[in-house]
Protein backbone atom coordinates (compact mmCIF):
# COMPACT_ATOMS: atom_id res chain seq x y z
CA UNK A 1 0.00 0.00 0.00
CA UNK A 2 1.14 3.54 -0.15
CA UNK A 3 2.16 4.07 2.93
CA UNK A 4 1.36 6.90 5.47
CA UNK A 5 3.02 9.71 3.14
CA UNK A 6 -0.42 10.31 1.74
CA UNK A 7 -2.19 11.19 5.22
CA UNK A 8 -3.66 14.24 5.66
CA UNK A 9 -0.36 16.91 6.17
CA UNK A 10 -1.90 20.04 8.01
CA UNK A 11 2.20 21.25 8.24
CA UNK A 12 2.56 21.63 4.46
CA UNK A 13 0.50 24.00 2.46
CA UNK A 14 0.45 22.23 -0.94
CA UNK A 15 0.05 19.12 0.08
CA UNK A 16 -3.02 17.80 -1.01
CA UNK A 17 -5.64 16.21 1.86
CA UNK A 18 -6.15 12.13 0.71
CA UNK A 19 -9.47 11.02 0.27
CA UNK A 20 -10.46 13.82 -1.91
CA UNK A 21 -13.22 13.49 -4.38
CA UNK A 22 -13.30 14.90 -7.90
CA UNK A 23 -13.28 18.32 -6.75
CA UNK A 24 -10.68 18.26 -4.44
CA UNK A 25 -7.01 18.59 -5.61
CA UNK A 26 -5.87 15.45 -6.81
CA UNK A 27 -3.41 13.98 -5.49
CA UNK A 28 0.17 13.02 -6.34
CA UNK A 29 -0.45 9.36 -7.40
CA UNK A 30 -3.64 10.83 -9.61
CA UNK A 31 -1.00 13.45 -11.06
CA UNK A 32 1.90 11.05 -11.59
CA UNK A 33 -1.35 8.87 -13.45
CA UNK A 34 -1.89 12.07 -15.90
CA UNK A 35 2.07 12.63 -16.18
CA UNK A 36 1.86 9.13 -17.92
CA UNK A 37 -0.43 10.01 -19.83
CA UNK A 38 1.88 12.23 -21.00
CA UNK A 39 -0.18 15.13 -20.13
CA UNK A 40 1.92 18.78 -19.73
CA UNK A 41 -0.33 19.94 -16.79
CA UNK A 42 -0.32 17.44 -14.89
CA UNK A 43 3.45 17.65 -15.13
CA UNK A 44 3.24 21.15 -13.98
CA UNK A 45 1.12 20.83 -10.97
CA UNK A 46 3.45 17.84 -10.31
CA UNK A 47 6.38 20.37 -10.30
CA UNK A 48 4.40 22.84 -8.27
CA UNK A 49 3.73 19.65 -5.64
CA UNK A 50 7.71 18.25 -5.55
CA UNK A 51 9.97 20.75 -6.53
CA UNK A 52 10.78 21.78 -3.37
CA UNK A 53 11.22 18.30 -1.78
CA UNK A 54 13.19 17.18 -4.14
CA UNK A 55 15.53 20.49 -4.16
CA UNK A 56 15.91 20.40 -0.81
CA UNK A 57 17.01 16.92 -0.37
CA UNK A 58 19.15 17.23 -3.11
CA UNK A 59 20.86 20.31 -1.89
CA UNK A 60 21.61 18.58 1.48
CA UNK A 61 23.25 15.71 -0.19
CA UNK A 62 25.28 17.40 -2.63
CA UNK A 63 25.55 20.93 -1.50
CA UNK A 64 26.51 23.07 -4.47
CA UNK A 65 23.69 25.14 -5.45
CA UNK A 66 24.86 24.95 -9.25
CA UNK A 67 25.00 21.17 -9.06
CA UNK A 68 21.76 21.12 -6.81
CA UNK A 69 19.62 22.58 -9.68
CA UNK A 70 21.19 20.38 -12.42
CA UNK A 71 20.15 17.54 -10.52
CA UNK A 72 17.06 18.34 -9.50
CA UNK A 73 15.75 19.04 -13.25
CA UNK A 74 17.53 15.85 -14.12
CA UNK A 75 15.74 14.29 -11.80
CA UNK A 76 12.24 15.96 -12.59
CA UNK A 77 12.52 15.03 -16.31
CA UNK A 78 13.46 11.48 -15.21
CA UNK A 79 10.31 11.58 -13.90
CA UNK A 80 8.23 12.97 -17.28
CA UNK A 81 10.04 10.09 -18.92
CA UNK A 82 9.54 7.13 -17.05
CA UNK A 83 6.53 8.06 -15.89
CA UNK A 84 4.40 5.35 -18.28
CA UNK A 85 6.48 3.04 -16.15
CA UNK A 86 5.76 3.62 -13.04
CA UNK A 87 4.18 0.68 -10.64
CA UNK A 88 1.86 1.59 -8.50
CA UNK A 89 1.97 -1.67 -6.73
CA UNK A 90 5.40 -0.63 -5.84
CA UNK A 91 4.87 2.13 -3.61
CA UNK A 92 3.83 5.70 -3.45
CA UNK A 93 4.68 8.92 -6.55
CA UNK A 94 6.25 11.05 -3.28
CA UNK A 95 8.48 7.43 -2.38
CA UNK A 96 9.21 6.90 -5.88
CA UNK A 97 10.19 10.54 -6.83
CA UNK A 98 12.06 11.06 -3.30
CA UNK A 99 13.75 8.01 -3.64
CA UNK A 100 15.13 8.57 -7.51
CA UNK A 101 15.88 12.00 -6.10
CA UNK A 102 18.21 10.78 -3.26
CA UNK A 103 19.54 8.11 -5.76
CA UNK A 104 20.80 10.63 -7.76
CA UNK A 105 22.01 12.75 -5.81
CA UNK A 106 24.05 10.08 -3.96
CA UNK A 107 25.32 9.17 -7.53
CA UNK A 108 26.10 12.96 -8.22
CA UNK A 109 28.79 13.24 -5.09
CA UNK A 110 30.04 9.70 -4.92
CA UNK A 111 31.15 9.97 -8.77
CA UNK A 112 32.30 13.31 -8.00
CA UNK A 113 34.53 12.54 -4.91
CA UNK A 114 37.82 10.33 -5.72
CA UNK A 115 38.70 8.03 -3.83
CA UNK A 116 41.73 10.35 -2.56
CA UNK A 117 39.54 12.91 -1.58
CA UNK A 118 37.29 10.42 0.56
CA UNK A 119 40.01 8.98 2.78
CA UNK A 120 41.13 12.40 3.19
CA UNK A 121 37.92 13.59 4.53
CA UNK A 122 36.66 10.72 6.27
CA UNK A 123 40.61 11.28 8.01
CA UNK A 124 40.75 14.95 8.27
CA UNK A 125 37.62 15.31 10.16
CA UNK A 126 36.41 12.87 13.07
CA UNK A 127 33.43 11.26 12.44
CA UNK A 128 31.36 12.34 15.88
CA UNK A 129 32.29 16.10 14.63
CA UNK A 130 30.94 15.23 11.03
CA UNK A 131 27.64 14.34 12.67
CA UNK A 132 27.60 16.87 14.41
CA UNK A 133 27.61 19.21 11.43
CA UNK A 134 25.06 17.09 9.47
CA UNK A 135 22.89 17.27 12.24
CA UNK A 136 22.99 20.65 13.20
CA UNK A 137 22.43 22.17 9.63
CA UNK A 138 19.14 19.58 9.29
CA UNK A 139 18.02 20.34 12.42
CA UNK A 140 17.58 23.74 11.55
CA UNK A 141 15.64 23.12 8.25
CA UNK A 142 13.35 20.12 9.30
CA UNK A 143 10.33 21.62 9.32
CA UNK A 144 8.25 19.21 10.30
CA UNK A 145 7.56 18.74 13.49
CA UNK A 146 6.73 15.33 13.88
CA UNK A 147 9.99 13.76 11.96
CA UNK A 148 11.87 16.32 14.14
CA UNK A 149 10.20 14.26 17.34
CA UNK A 150 10.65 10.74 15.43
CA UNK A 151 14.41 11.73 14.90
CA UNK A 152 14.76 12.07 18.61
CA UNK A 153 13.24 9.38 20.09
CA UNK A 154 15.92 7.11 18.41
CA UNK A 155 18.98 5.48 20.34
CA UNK A 156 22.15 8.15 19.28
CA UNK A 157 23.90 5.67 16.84
CA UNK A 158 20.69 4.82 15.24
CA UNK A 159 20.08 8.63 14.16
CA UNK A 160 23.47 9.09 13.87
CA UNK A 161 23.72 6.14 11.35
CA UNK A 162 20.51 7.38 9.34
CA UNK A 163 21.03 10.92 9.08
CA UNK A 164 24.80 10.45 7.50
CA UNK A 165 23.40 8.09 5.32
CA UNK A 166 20.35 9.68 4.14
CA UNK A 167 21.50 13.23 4.68
CA UNK A 168 25.22 12.95 4.11
CA UNK A 169 25.25 10.46 0.83
CA UNK A 170 27.19 8.38 2.74
CA UNK A 171 27.68 4.71 2.12
CA UNK A 172 27.18 2.69 5.77
CA UNK A 173 30.79 1.16 5.61
CA UNK A 174 31.62 4.90 5.23
CA UNK A 175 29.26 5.77 8.19
CA UNK A 176 30.92 2.81 10.50
CA UNK A 177 34.39 4.45 9.62
CA UNK A 178 33.27 8.18 10.69
CA UNK A 179 31.77 6.66 13.70
CA UNK A 180 34.35 4.07 14.96
CA UNK A 181 31.40 1.47 15.02
CA UNK A 182 31.81 -2.38 13.72
CA UNK A 183 29.98 -2.98 10.06
CA UNK A 184 27.61 -5.16 11.54
CA UNK A 185 26.48 -2.89 14.40
CA UNK A 186 25.96 0.16 11.87
CA UNK A 187 24.32 -1.91 8.98
CA UNK A 188 21.45 -2.98 11.99
CA UNK A 189 20.97 0.32 13.71
CA UNK A 190 20.42 1.80 10.27
CA UNK A 191 17.89 -0.90 9.37
CA UNK A 192 15.80 -0.82 13.12
CA UNK A 193 16.18 3.20 13.23
CA UNK A 194 14.09 2.85 10.07
CA UNK A 195 12.36 0.69 11.25
CA UNK A 196 11.52 3.02 14.33
CA UNK A 197 10.84 5.87 12.24
CA UNK A 198 8.44 4.14 10.44
CA UNK A 199 6.56 3.27 13.12
CA UNK A 200 7.03 6.54 15.13
CA UNK A 201 5.74 8.23 11.95
CA UNK A 202 2.71 5.95 11.15
CA UNK A 203 4.23 5.18 7.21
CA UNK A 204 1.42 2.01 6.48
CA UNK A 205 2.19 -1.73 6.54
CA UNK B 1 19.45 -17.02 2.88
CA UNK B 2 21.30 -16.19 6.64
CA UNK B 3 19.46 -13.03 8.99
CA UNK B 4 22.16 -10.88 7.66
CA UNK B 5 21.02 -10.59 3.70
CA UNK B 6 17.71 -9.31 5.34
CA UNK B 7 19.33 -6.53 7.47
CA UNK B 8 20.70 -4.82 4.19
CA UNK B 9 17.28 -3.69 3.27
CA UNK B 10 17.96 -0.68 5.78
CA UNK B 11 20.81 0.74 4.45
CA UNK B 12 19.52 -0.12 0.97
CA UNK B 13 16.65 1.90 1.37
CA UNK B 14 19.15 4.63 2.34
CA UNK B 15 21.04 4.54 -0.97
CA UNK B 16 23.78 3.76 1.70
CA UNK B 17 25.19 0.34 -0.05
CA UNK B 18 28.16 0.06 -2.30
CA UNK B 19 27.94 -0.70 -6.00
CA UNK B 20 28.38 -4.22 -5.48
CA UNK B 21 26.63 -5.06 -2.09
CA UNK B 22 23.84 -3.27 -4.51
CA UNK B 23 23.69 -5.86 -6.97
CA UNK B 24 24.01 -8.62 -4.04
CA UNK B 25 21.04 -7.43 -2.34
CA UNK B 26 18.73 -6.59 -5.40
CA UNK B 27 19.09 -10.09 -6.63
CA UNK B 28 18.25 -11.47 -2.95
CA UNK B 29 15.35 -9.00 -2.79
CA UNK B 30 14.01 -10.38 -6.21
CA UNK B 31 13.24 -13.46 -4.48
CA UNK B 32 12.41 -12.37 -0.67
CA UNK B 33 8.86 -11.09 -0.50
CA UNK B 34 9.54 -9.59 3.18
CA UNK B 35 12.55 -7.66 2.05
CA UNK B 36 10.32 -6.21 -0.80
CA UNK B 37 7.63 -5.14 1.77
CA UNK B 38 9.95 -3.69 4.24
CA UNK B 39 11.86 -2.06 1.39
CA UNK B 40 8.59 -0.72 0.22
CA UNK B 41 7.69 0.98 3.91
CA UNK B 42 11.50 2.34 4.51
CA UNK B 43 11.87 3.79 1.42
CA UNK B 44 8.65 5.45 2.11
CA UNK B 45 10.23 6.49 5.64
CA UNK B 46 12.80 8.22 4.02
CA UNK B 47 10.65 9.92 1.80
CA UNK B 48 9.77 11.72 4.45
CA UNK B 49 12.92 12.55 5.93
CA UNK B 50 13.65 14.21 2.83
CA UNK B 51 10.48 16.05 2.20
CA UNK B 52 10.87 17.69 5.73
CA UNK B 53 14.11 19.63 4.68
CA UNK B 54 12.27 20.94 1.55
CA UNK B 55 13.63 24.07 0.01
CA UNK B 56 12.30 26.68 -3.02
CA UNK B 57 14.13 25.80 -5.48
CA UNK B 58 15.22 29.00 -8.25
CA UNK B 59 12.18 30.00 -9.57
CA UNK B 60 13.38 29.98 -13.29
CA UNK B 61 13.93 26.08 -12.46
CA UNK B 62 10.14 25.58 -13.19
CA UNK B 63 10.00 26.99 -16.72
CA UNK B 64 13.13 24.88 -17.37
CA UNK B 65 11.83 22.03 -16.33
CA UNK B 66 8.96 22.11 -18.20
CA UNK B 67 10.22 23.20 -21.47
CA UNK B 68 12.73 20.55 -21.44
CA UNK B 69 9.75 18.13 -20.72
CA UNK B 70 7.84 19.29 -23.44
CA UNK B 71 11.22 18.28 -26.03
CA UNK B 72 11.14 14.73 -24.21
CA UNK B 73 9.94 11.89 -25.72
CA UNK B 74 8.52 9.49 -22.94
CA UNK B 75 9.01 6.04 -22.54
CA UNK B 76 6.40 3.75 -23.41
CA UNK B 77 4.89 1.65 -21.02
CA UNK B 78 6.69 -1.47 -19.73
CA UNK B 79 6.00 -5.04 -20.89
CA UNK B 80 4.25 -7.27 -17.99
CA UNK B 81 7.23 -7.75 -15.61
CA UNK B 82 5.82 -10.82 -12.93
CA UNK B 83 5.87 -13.30 -15.59
CA UNK B 84 9.15 -15.47 -15.74
CA UNK B 85 10.05 -15.01 -19.15
CA UNK B 86 10.64 -11.11 -19.72
CA UNK B 87 13.45 -11.92 -16.71
CA UNK B 88 15.01 -14.72 -18.91
CA UNK B 89 14.66 -12.56 -22.13
CA UNK B 90 16.20 -9.47 -20.29
CA UNK B 91 19.79 -11.76 -18.93
CA UNK B 92 19.70 -13.19 -22.19
CA UNK B 93 19.55 -9.78 -23.77
CA UNK B 94 21.41 -8.02 -21.53
CA UNK B 95 24.44 -11.02 -22.44
CA UNK B 96 23.60 -9.76 -26.00
CA UNK B 97 24.43 -6.23 -25.27
CA UNK B 98 27.63 -7.38 -23.66
CA UNK B 99 28.98 -9.26 -25.84
CA UNK B 100 28.29 -6.82 -28.64
CA UNK B 101 29.82 -4.11 -26.34
CA UNK B 102 33.01 -6.19 -26.39
CA UNK B 103 32.84 -7.30 -29.86
CA UNK B 104 32.65 -3.55 -30.97
CA UNK B 105 35.04 -2.46 -28.89
CA UNK B 106 37.67 -4.78 -29.46
CA UNK B 107 37.39 -3.42 -33.22
CA UNK B 108 38.36 0.05 -31.37
CA UNK B 109 35.12 1.48 -31.65
CA UNK B 110 33.39 3.73 -29.10
CA UNK B 111 30.04 1.04 -28.65
CA UNK B 112 27.02 2.56 -27.38
CA UNK B 113 26.32 2.14 -23.80
CA UNK B 114 24.49 -0.74 -24.69
CA UNK B 115 24.23 -2.47 -21.09
CA UNK B 116 22.93 0.99 -19.71
CA UNK B 117 20.25 0.48 -22.38
CA UNK B 118 19.10 -3.27 -21.49
CA UNK B 119 15.83 -2.11 -20.49
CA UNK B 120 14.83 -0.77 -23.82
CA UNK B 121 15.78 -3.80 -25.37
CA UNK B 122 13.31 -5.36 -24.13
CA UNK B 123 11.12 -4.55 -26.13
CA UNK B 124 13.63 -5.40 -29.59
CA UNK B 125 13.83 -8.79 -29.59
CA UNK B 126 13.67 -9.28 -33.31
CA UNK B 127 16.95 -6.82 -33.03
CA UNK B 128 18.65 -8.97 -30.66
CA UNK B 129 17.81 -11.80 -33.38
CA UNK B 130 19.97 -10.05 -35.95
CA UNK B 131 22.73 -9.01 -33.50
CA UNK B 132 23.39 -12.90 -32.45
CA UNK B 133 23.37 -13.54 -35.63
CA UNK B 134 26.15 -10.87 -36.54
CA UNK B 135 27.97 -12.06 -33.72
CA UNK B 136 27.75 -15.93 -34.61
CA UNK B 137 29.17 -15.30 -37.71
CA UNK B 138 32.53 -14.53 -36.54
CA UNK B 139 34.22 -12.18 -38.32
CA UNK B 140 32.27 -8.59 -37.65
CA UNK B 141 33.13 -5.93 -38.56
CA UNK B 142 32.23 -2.15 -37.36
CA UNK B 143 31.95 1.39 -38.79
CA UNK B 144 31.08 4.69 -37.56
CA UNK B 145 28.63 6.17 -39.58
CA UNK B 146 29.26 10.22 -40.91
CA UNK B 147 25.42 11.75 -38.94
CA UNK B 148 23.76 14.90 -38.97
CA UNK B 149 23.50 16.73 -36.12
CA UNK B 150 23.76 15.26 -32.48
CA UNK B 151 22.54 11.48 -33.97
CA UNK B 152 25.41 8.63 -33.52
CA UNK B 153 25.04 5.40 -35.57
CA UNK B 154 27.27 2.64 -35.90
CA UNK B 155 27.08 -0.43 -37.94
CA UNK B 156 28.23 -3.86 -37.11
CA UNK B 157 28.62 -6.14 -39.56
CA UNK B 158 29.17 -9.86 -40.90
CA UNK B 159 29.19 -10.66 -44.49
CA UNK B 160 25.77 -12.54 -43.81
CA UNK B 161 24.10 -10.04 -41.62
CA UNK B 162 24.13 -6.27 -40.23
CA UNK B 163 22.81 -4.46 -37.24
CA UNK B 164 22.77 -0.44 -36.62
CA UNK B 165 23.05 0.51 -33.41
CA UNK B 166 21.76 4.45 -33.28
CA UNK B 167 21.28 6.89 -29.99
CA UNK B 168 20.36 10.76 -29.91
CA UNK B 169 18.11 10.34 -33.19
CA UNK B 170 16.01 13.35 -33.68
CA UNK B 171 11.72 12.32 -33.30
CA UNK B 172 10.28 12.20 -36.60
CA UNK B 173 6.85 13.54 -37.09
CA UNK B 174 3.59 11.75 -37.46
CA UNK B 175 4.28 8.18 -38.95
CA UNK B 176 7.51 9.29 -40.35
CA UNK B 177 10.45 6.41 -40.21
CA UNK B 178 13.56 5.72 -40.58
CA UNK B 179 14.84 3.58 -43.34
CA UNK B 180 17.87 1.49 -44.25
CA UNK B 181 19.65 1.21 -47.41
CA UNK B 182 22.61 -0.77 -48.65
CA UNK B 183 24.03 0.78 -51.60
CA UNK B 184 26.02 -1.36 -53.92
CA UNK B 185 27.20 0.70 -57.26
CA UNK B 186 24.84 3.53 -57.42
CA UNK B 187 21.66 1.43 -56.28
CA UNK B 188 20.19 1.65 -52.98
CA UNK B 189 18.33 -1.30 -51.68
CA UNK B 190 15.94 -1.23 -48.76
CA UNK B 191 17.24 -2.67 -45.82
CA UNK B 192 14.31 -2.23 -42.89
CA UNK B 193 12.68 0.96 -41.25
CA UNK B 194 12.35 1.35 -37.83
CA UNK B 195 11.34 4.32 -35.59
CA UNK B 196 13.50 5.31 -32.37
CA UNK B 197 13.17 4.59 -28.44
CA UNK B 198 13.80 7.59 -26.92
CA UNK B 199 16.05 8.76 -29.41
CA UNK B 200 17.51 5.12 -29.43
CA UNK B 201 17.82 1.75 -31.84
CA UNK B 202 19.51 -1.39 -32.64
CA UNK B 203 18.36 -2.67 -36.10
CA UNK B 204 18.82 -5.38 -37.78
CA UNK B 205 19.25 -4.87 -41.74
CA UNK B 206 17.66 -6.44 -44.32
CA UNK B 207 18.95 -8.25 -46.59
CA UNK B 208 23.05 -9.31 -47.25
CA UNK B 209 25.96 -6.51 -46.78
CA UNK B 210 28.03 -8.78 -48.65
CA UNK B 211 29.01 -7.07 -51.70
CA UNK B 212 27.41 -3.37 -50.54
CA UNK B 213 29.71 -0.38 -50.49
CA UNK B 214 28.05 1.94 -48.14
CA UNK B 215 25.07 2.03 -45.95
CA UNK B 216 23.00 5.08 -45.33
CA UNK B 217 19.23 6.14 -43.47
CA UNK B 218 17.02 8.73 -44.54
CA UNK B 219 13.68 9.90 -43.29
CA UNK B 220 10.92 8.44 -45.45
CA UNK B 221 7.14 9.09 -45.40
CA UNK B 222 5.29 5.93 -42.90
CA UNK B 223 5.90 2.34 -44.28
CA UNK B 224 9.02 4.07 -46.15
CA UNK B 225 9.85 3.98 -49.75
CA UNK B 226 10.82 1.15 -52.47
CA UNK B 227 13.67 4.01 -53.66
CA UNK B 228 15.20 7.13 -51.30
CA UNK B 229 13.35 10.20 -51.18
CA UNK B 230 14.06 11.92 -48.16
CA UNK B 231 17.39 13.73 -46.75
CA UNK B 232 20.14 11.70 -45.66
CA UNK B 233 20.46 11.01 -41.79
CA UNK B 234 23.41 8.95 -41.59
CA UNK B 235 26.03 7.27 -44.18
CA UNK B 236 29.63 5.49 -44.26
CA UNK B 237 31.01 3.03 -46.35
CA UNK B 238 31.13 -0.80 -45.52
CA UNK B 239 34.27 -1.93 -47.40
CA UNK B 240 33.28 -6.24 -47.05
ZN1 LIG C 1 15.05 -10.87 2.59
Amino acid sequence: MTGGENRPRADHPLRSVAGGGPTETPSEDELLAGVARGEPDAFAALYDRLAASVYGLVRRVVRDPAQSEEVTQEVLLEVWRTAPRFDASRGSAVTWVMTMAHRRAVDRVRSEQSARDRTERAGAREGAAEHDVVAEEVEVRLEHEHVRRALASLTDLQREAVELAYYGGRTYREVAELLDAPLGTVKTRMRDGLIRLRDALGVGR
Amino acid sequence: MSAEVHALAGPYALNALPEDERAFFERHLAACEPCQREVRELRATAALLGDAIAEEPPADLRDRVLAAAHGTRQQSPHLPRSTGRPGRLRTALSAVAAVLVVAATGLGVVAARLQDRVEELEAQVQASRAVVRVLQAGETRSERLTTRGAARAQVVWSPRSAVLVASRLPELPGGSVYQLWLIRGRRPAPAGTFRPEDGRAIVGLQGRPAGADAVAMTVEPPGGSPAPTGDVVAEGPLGT
